[in-house]
């Protein structure tokens, strides 16, 4: 389902049923997934392409916060100034874009991931998050690709003891997602700085080599991407 | 023609106050009230995805009152007013106005010091002086609420300053409680892992903190289970509405249901009763 196509296209995949076409000076955009459907009517295009990827994992149900809280299945240990890379899983959300002159404009978002919410610290300070529980190992899970994508996050432990680290918190303006024909994926970082305290950041490199990098939705809402990294001060 | 003019304009109206000092007085109030309203749409125009509301407003409202002091000030000072003969007749001025505005004053003070202290923001949900709705916007006088049915409440600041303040937005998560009945007869172990699995199922009910489902107390008429949800606040009332019904489902689905109320009446002696049955 990812790529790129022009208009018109007609697309059934997993339950998801997509078609772009032209009535008269207009495109009609819908889409259905289980009972949820969607329609748009575009006045003044049509001459552009429409771009299919995976996108940052924080739009839906809605947009409420633009964190994304990683909760894994088992705990890893690292030793005093070691660093590891582990593979874990993060949620898809698809975007549909419409590209033409140079602009790009969001049409729709929807998922097929499980969706829920977290929150990372106390009720009084706390951040709320997007929640995800996902299993931890040294090689790449099989992942669904337009369900949930494959992270490889490289756990670097500053400190001189051992620390436990149980979860992962990721600002969403800096994730670079990327695609090809297998899987959906991301390159990460967690520098641990305390036994409590780490700072994660996501890096911009695909997971394999020819793979497609998506277009991040902050990049087409124009927003200023300000605080890339995220620091982990209520636990790891 | 231009001559009468110009004697109209230098002609004073009050010791050396002319028409023209008059006029040019009243000019740059005037365009400083106007200069005031375009760069409060100009600051609204560009930031308002930029800045969040409540602060935005503050801002606007700041430089509002500093352009219009600016020119009121400057405007005396063309009509010849000494600042310096305030300090003589502040003494006395202080005094009487002091009386007469005694109230619009505590107003004032408290108005800053709500802006100062901020335990509201426009745009956040709160309950003072049973009142609740909306902050509508916080004035340098007074607070306007639009109530959750729509009406439009003003309320002094000096009133909000010393009322307790229930700020439901404040922090960004809030807890909904439940209390489900089930019948006696009831598996309440079973009632237990259905609810927890609605809670499960839904996103705006937070994974952490964990929700906590257990029961309660052993009432008249029905075991009652307790319920306690965390929700993100902006999705508090949507989530408090769905899921008390998704569990009520859910629970019937499983064959377990919610009893209505009941006595059992025991009789001392055997209840005899007096029934016919008629045969066709």
């Amino acid at each position: 389902m990812y790529g790129t196509y022009d208009i018109p296209i007609s697309l059934q995949s997993e339950g998801i049923s997509l078609s772009i076409e032209r009535r008269d000076d207009a495109v009609v955009y819908r889409r259905q997934l289980g009972d949820e459907k969607a329609e748009k009517l575009l006045l003044g295009g049509g001459s552009g392409s429409i771009v299919i990827n995976p996108v940052e994992p924080l739009n839906l149900p809605r947009d409420l916060t633009p964190y994304l809280y990683l909760d894994f299945q088992s705990t890893v240990a690292l030793g005093p100034k070691m660093s590891s890379t582990v593979f874990v899983t993060f949620p898809v959300e698809i975007g549909v874009f419409l590209q033409e002159r140079g602009e790009v404009e969001i049409l729709d978002i929807f998922t097929l991931a499980r969706q829920k919410y977290t929150l990372y610290g106390d009720p009084r300070n706390g951040l709320l998050c997007r929640y995800w529980s996902t299993p931890v190992g040294t090689t790449a899970p099989s992942a669904g690709r337009l369900h949930e994508g494959v992270m490889e996050l490289k756990l670097a432990n500053g400190t001189g003891s051992w620390v436990e680290v149980n979860k992962a918190v990721f600002s969403g303006y800096g994730m670079k997602l990327f695609y090809n024909d297998d899987l959906v994926g991301m390159r990460a970082e967690m520098e641990v700085t305390g036994a409590t305290t780490a700072q994660t950041d996501c890096r911009d490199m695909p997971l394999k080599k020819h793979m497609m990098k998506s277009l991040e939705l902050y990049t087409a809402r124009k927003l200023v991407v300000l605080f890339p990294k995220f620091a982990m001060t209520d636990g790891i | 023609m231009n001559i009468e003019i110009l004697k109209l304009l230098n002609m004073h109206l009050y010791k050396k106050i002319s028409v023209l000092d008059m006029l040019v007085s009243v000019l740059v109030v005037v365009v400083a009230l106007v200069a005031a309203r375009l760069v409060a749409a100009y600051m609204r125009r560009t930031f308002k995805d930029k800045i969040r509301k409540d602060n935005l407003e503050v801002a606007i409202k700041l430089i509002n009152w500093t352009i219009v002091a600016v020119a009121v000030i400057y405007a005396l000072g063309e009509l010849g007013f000494k600042f310096s003969g305030l300090m003589v007749a502040g003494g006395i001025a202080g005094v009487v106005i002091g009386f007469a505005s005694q109230s619009i004053v505590g107003n004032l003070i408290s108005g800053i010091f709500l802006m100062i202290e901020r335990p509201i923001k426009i745009g956040d949900q709160v309950s003072i002086n049973d009142y609740s709705g909306f902050v509508e916007d916080i004035r340098i006088i007074s607070t306007t609420l639009r109530t959750f049915d729509g009406l439009y409440v003003r309320i002094p600041n000096e009133k909000i300053f010393t009322a307790p303040i229930v700020n439901y937005v404040n922090h960004i998560v809030r807890r909904i409680d439940y209390t489900v009945g089930i019948r006696y007869s009831d598996d309440a172990d079973k009632a237990i892992a259905v609810i927890k699995r609605v809670i499960d199922e839904y996103p705006f009910a937070l994974k952490y903190p964990a929700p906590v489902v257990f029961v309660e107390t052993l009432g008249d008429n029905c075991v009652n289970i307790a319920v306690r949800i965390w929700a993100p606040v902006a999705e508090w009332y949507g989530a408090k509405m769905e899921l008390l019904w998704r569990i009520k489902i859910e629970l019937e689905r499983e064959g377990m249901e919610i009893p209505f109320p009941q006595r059992v009446v025991w009789f001392g002696n055997e209840l005899k009763t007096n029934a016919q049955v008629r045969q066709e």
